[in-house]
């Protein structure tokens, strides 16, 4: 399985006042093409700042990282906007639904970025695929939480990302939504073979997963890539 | 009262709060500042009243003095420590000693004990009485420049050659030169006759000025005099209640002043109002875990209360201070206009006034988003759940401060109609500009084509909280004044000054006597247009007397002023007749009564109709006539138009001077100026060419004042922007961290941000163009009768720089709104 992403000794830190917190400690990790990667840990433990890293979101302090052989690390935030356009797609806890635009125009809005001409088509047959295409025209605040999610995993996917990171995508919804989530993005594994890195408590999903990666306190918990 | 509560919320809500204080700020600074120039420009023409009219009574007339009121003069002058001075003003063409260069001069004939008050200040320091003797001349500094005279030289005054001993300063009687066509030259009243300049019909005012003795005398002295003068001819004031054209003057201006200071106070409370519901908005969540922890509606309203308080406090000072400075640069800003004696500066009056007002309009514009604040309920903390009822006491507390605001307004304008005019206007406006942006909005709404940026800029721009309405009605209704009076001005520029056909006349002479008709024929050439003029006052109309006090109280022209009769038989070229069978009917009139032609302007001035008898003093002959047609003219600009027309059989005899429309070629005018004043030294010329521009100078001096305070309103405009920039803070990161997130580059944030705030200006500026091109059409039209023209490169012109400042304050708002990475937003997300 050829790697698509790398890290190298990364760390982090944030300062809250005037204290220092060393959130990752030199980190270094491989993640395969197609593979299903878990993080998890503790709260504070730095799982959620290793997936902004990973993904480009956030920058670290030291080490690097590349997607799919690219050192993303010195990269500025317009030259890694095309990465997270096409190569990435997110899911969120809290959804991060842009709250003026429907369920369609959400889905659609990253392959309208890239110009595709087919943005719709694509985007309403993932609304229909995951079971929600009567939900096309409702705006975030007229929907549930698993539907928003559900939404957001359509956006994540309607540029067929090469992979996926999802911050704990089960965090904000209830075991019935949970359960569906969790199905749903094994499927869509299963089916478009990405990459899928998920930050997660949840045991459940943690079992359907190739690799189980544990931190703790900043540092990747021994033994546990597994 | 907990204060660490308020000081803290008062810390918390840096932004929108200074946006409110800004806005109290605003709403005072200009309208303080005028009402404090107000008082200083009345202070320094009113405490020195007798200095700027000349004495303690004056008789002024335009014809000789009758003897009548000559000899009770005379009789006074007997009186102990009673002087009169007389004085004779016109003016005249002035040439220098070689007689290649005139100039149209205002000339003022004086006795030797002139000036009874007040000084005529001279370059050289010396008593006036001592230098002006007959057969010298005391002259303004800019003849000696036109005329490239100096000291010592000649300069001929209508037959008389003087010498010029002396340049005026500054004259008390004339505190401001603004408004003159022509340079001042004093000479001695001994030198009247040699001149040869009045004859009879020559437009000339006579003064006579009293000093009494007895000053308590003095309206005893002016209702004596009164009793002798001609009925209509003769006026007598006293210093105390004489009109000043340089008070009147600057009454106009600035009531006109008043009225966009208002609009300005209008626009920068709604600022308040929203700056404030926004802040609440923010605030939702907090005030309700206040509640939710316990406390009162009233403890909530009252603390908040205080930090409005607290603000608007805040923003008297900080209006005052702005009204300060900005009164401190009226010399600038007014610069040739004002009075050489003003002193400027804020009195205790000005700042008492200006906090009564401002916290007049703080309470009327804050009452409704601190009332929402007792509504905010604890169930806020978990969802947000609208309230749109309103209660009785909100609709009474509405009507009440609609009635208290207009009393305000009223009082600041100190006339109730036009005060309700004014009101009911903005409101008018108002409610035009909600219907139009509303309907623009719809019409957004269900555009589903045009870019991704585009459609995001339309998203963002409606989103909630945004405020949008709010501010594209603002904007627009401080960019439709502003356009208003630019195309106004533009039309008024057009008609009067720009666009004089050249064909058309551009040499009129005055003052031709009866017994000089032929010979000007025969210098200016036969096909010269020459028009009687007949001096007359109207007195009464339907038997019901002109009062003078009732229309002097009007801001234009009026109806007991002199006015120029004329006769003649049928329409001019640029006139058409608006109602009537003929210009001089064909039913037959009561004996006794002639027919008149009136102009629609006069008609309209006096509420003259078909039938109206009106009853004139030609010179002290009573004429009765019937308005039996009335005119209108198809052109405006600089060319003779009469209010009033006769048939020459009831006028052809009466005293009469001629008025001439000369075409000349523009390279020899100065030289058919000569030929004229050379042969008859009594008429005077007026280029029409540099009266244009003298015009062109004074509007444009007036317009960019006008200009200057209504940006006012339009920061107003800017302020609600900010604040809605500021309210919808968050939303906005976070739609920028999404946008990145999901692929976009900070060029696709940046387009739409600056195109949601373009879409913001192209719709305020868009509306405003519509609205303001019919006001101005309509002004133009009805108000100014002159043609309107639609003006669009200039319109082009300022809705691209509204635009441009839209943008930049957007866009200057937005910068760290842009540049929020999306870790670290997500991040701080988290962690909330």
């Amino acid at each position: 399985m050829s790697q698509i992403i790398k890290a190298e000794n990364i760390s982090k830190h944030f300062t809250i006042g005037s204290q220092r917190i060393q959130i990752l400690k030199n980190i270094s990790l491989t993640i395969g093409k197609g593979e299903f990667v878990v993080v998890a840990g503790s709260s504070g433990s730095g799982k959620s700042t290793l997936l902004s890293v990973l993904s480009g979101l956030d920058k670290p302090d030291g080490g690097r990282v590349e997607l799919c052989l690219r050192d993303i690390t010195p990269m500025s935030e317009d030259q890694l906007a095309p990465v997270r356009n096409t190569l990435i797609g997110f899911v969120f806890q809290s959804f991060h639904l842009i709250p003026s635009l429907t369920a369609l125009e959400n889905i659609q809005f990253p392959a309208e970025l890239k110009k595709d001409p087919d943005a719709t088509n694509k985007a309403q047959a993932l609304l229909e695929k995951v079971g929600l295409s009567q939900r096309a025209n409702n705006y975030p605040s007229q929907m549930s939480g698993g539907e928003q999610q559900r939404v957001a995993i359509c956006r994540a996917l309607i540029n067929a990302p090469q992979i996926v990171f999802a911050d704990e995508p089960t965090g904000n919804l209830d075991s019935g939504n949970s359960t569906a989530i969790i199905e749903l993005l094994a499927k869509l594994h299963e089916e478009l073979g990405m990459t899928l890195v998920i930050v997660t408590h949840s045991r459940s999903l943690a079992a359907r997963a190739d690799r189980v990666i544990v931190l703790r306190d900043g540092v990747i918990e021994a033994g546990s890539q597994l | 009262m907990n204060f660490r509560f308020i000081l803290s919320e008062i810390s918390h809500s840096r932004g929108q709060g200074l946006i409110f204080v800004v806005c109290v700020a605003l709403s005072l600074v200009s309208l303080v500042a005028i009402n404090s120039f107000r008082r200083d420009v009345n202070q320094s023409l009113v405490s020195d009243a007798r200095n700027l009219h000349g004495g303690d009574v004056i008789v002024r007339s335009h014809r000789p003095l009758s003897p009548v009121i000559t000899k009770a003069l005379a009789d006074l002058e007997q009186e102990p420590d009673t002087e009169v001075s007389r004085t004779w003003e016109f003016y005249s063409v002035a040439r220098n000693g070689s007689g290649d260069k005139t100039v149209l001069a205002n000339i003022k004939a004086v006795d030797s004990i002139y000036p009874l008050y007040g000084a005529v200040e001279l370059r050289s320091g010396k008593n006036f009485q001592q230098v002006l003797q007959p057969g010298t001349a005391v002259v303004g500094s800019s003849l000696l420049v036109r005329l490239d005279v100096k000291e010592g030289e000649q300069v001929q005054v209508g037959s008389k050659s003087l010498t010029i001993v002396d340049v005026v300063e500054g004259e008390s009687q004339r505190p401001v030169e603004f408004f003159d066509f022509g340079p001042r030259i004093f000479v001695s009243s001994a030198d009247l006759a040699a001149m040869d300049l009045m004859k009879p019909g020559s437009r000339v005012h006579y003064k006579a000025l009293l000093r009494l003795g007895e000053p308590s005398m003095v309206d005893e002295i002016a209702a004596k005099l009164q009793h002798y003068t001609d009925t209509g001819q003769e006026r007598v004031v006293t210093y105390a209640n004489a009109p000043s054209r340089v008070k009147r003057f600057f009454d106009n201006l600035l009531f006109f002043l008043s009225l966009i200071s208002v609009f300005t106070m209008l626009l920068a409370g709604v600022g308040m109002q929203s700056s404030l519901a926004a802040l609440f908005r923010h605030k939702e969540k907090s005030l309700a875990i206040i509640r939710a922890v316990g406390a009162s509606g009233r403890f909530l309203f009252s603390h908040y209360l205080v930090i409005v308080f607290v603000l608007s406090l805040t923003g008297c000072f900080v209006g005052f201070l702005g009204a300060y400075i900005l009164e401190k640069n009226f010399t600038l800003i007014f610069a040739g206009l004002l009075p050489d004696n003003i002193k400027l500066g804020l009195s205790p009056v000005d700042i008492f006034e200006g906090t009564l007002l401002g916290f007049a309009v703080v309470a009327f514009f804050s009452f409704f988003p601190l009332r929402s604040i007792t509504s905010v309920k604890p169930i806020a903390v978990i969802r947000h759940e609208s309230t749109t009822e309103q209660s009785p006491t909100t609709y009474l507390f509405f009507v009440c401060g609609v009635v208290l605001f207009t009393g305000l307004i009223i009082r600041q304008l100190d006339d109730v109609k036009i005060g309700l005019y004014f009101v009911g206007g903005t409101f008018t406006l108002v409610a035009m500009i909600t219907l139009l942006v509303s309907l623009v909005i719809v019409g957004l709404r269900r555009i589903s084509g045009g870019g991704l940026a585009l459609r995001q800029a339309l998203k963002s721009m409606l989103r909630p909280g945004n405020a949008a309405k709010t501010i594209m009605v603002t904007l627009s209704s401080a960019l439709t004044l502003l356009l208003s009076i630019g195309l106004v001005q533009n039309d008024l520029r057009s008609t009067y000054i720009s666009s004089y056909p050249e064909d058309a006349p551009n040499l009129f002479c005055i003052d031709i006597q009866k017994n000089q008709k032929q010979g000007f024929m025969e210098l200016a050439g036969d096909d010269v247009e020459l028009f009687p003029v007949i001096r007359a006052r109207l007195l009464s109309m339907n038997d019901e007397k002109i009062v003078r006090e009732k229309e002097q109280k009007k801001r234009g022209d009026t109806l007991t002023r002199e006015f120029n009769l004329t006769y003649r038989a049928g329409l001019l070229s640029d006139e058409v007749l608006i109602e009537g069978d003929a210009l001089f009917g064909t039913e037959e009139l009561a004996p006794g009564i002639i027919p008149v032609s009136i102009l629609d302007t006069v008609a309209e001035m006096g509420d003259m109709v078909l039938g109206d008898i009106l009853s004139f003093n030609v010179q002290g002959l009573p004429l009765e006539a019937q308005v039996v047609s009335v005119r209108s003219r198809t052109k405006s600009m600089l060319y003779p138009f009469f209010y009033f027309v006769f048939p020459e059989k009831y006028l052809g005899q009466a005293p009469q001077t001629f008025f001439a429309a000369l075409t000349v070629a523009p390279e020899d005018v100065g030289q058919m100026e000569n030929k004229v004043v050379e042969k008859f030294p009594n008429i005077s010329t007026i280029n029409v060419a540099e009266t244009a521009k003298e015009l062109g100078r004074i509007m444009e001096k007036l317009s960019s004042v006008i200009t200057f305070f209504s940006m006012f309103s339009i920061v107003a405009g800017l302020l609600i922007l900010v604040s809605s920039i500021l309210a919808t803070r968050l939303a906005r990161i976070q739609e920028a961290v999404f946008y990145k997130i999901l692929g976009a580059d900070s060029v696709f944030v940046w387009k739409v941000f600056i195109l949601e705030n373009l879409i913001l200006a192209l719709i305020s500026s868009g509306c405003a163009l519509v609205i303001s091109q019919v006001a101005s059409w309509a002004l133009s039209t009805y108000v100014f009768n002159i043609e309107h023209k639609a003006y669009v490169l200039f319109c082009v012109f300022l809705v691209a720089v509204s635009c441009c400042i839209v943008v930049g304050t957007g866009v200057a708002s937005s910068i760290s709104i842009v540049r929020r990475k999306p870790g670290e937003f997500l991040q701080k997300r988290s962690v909330e």
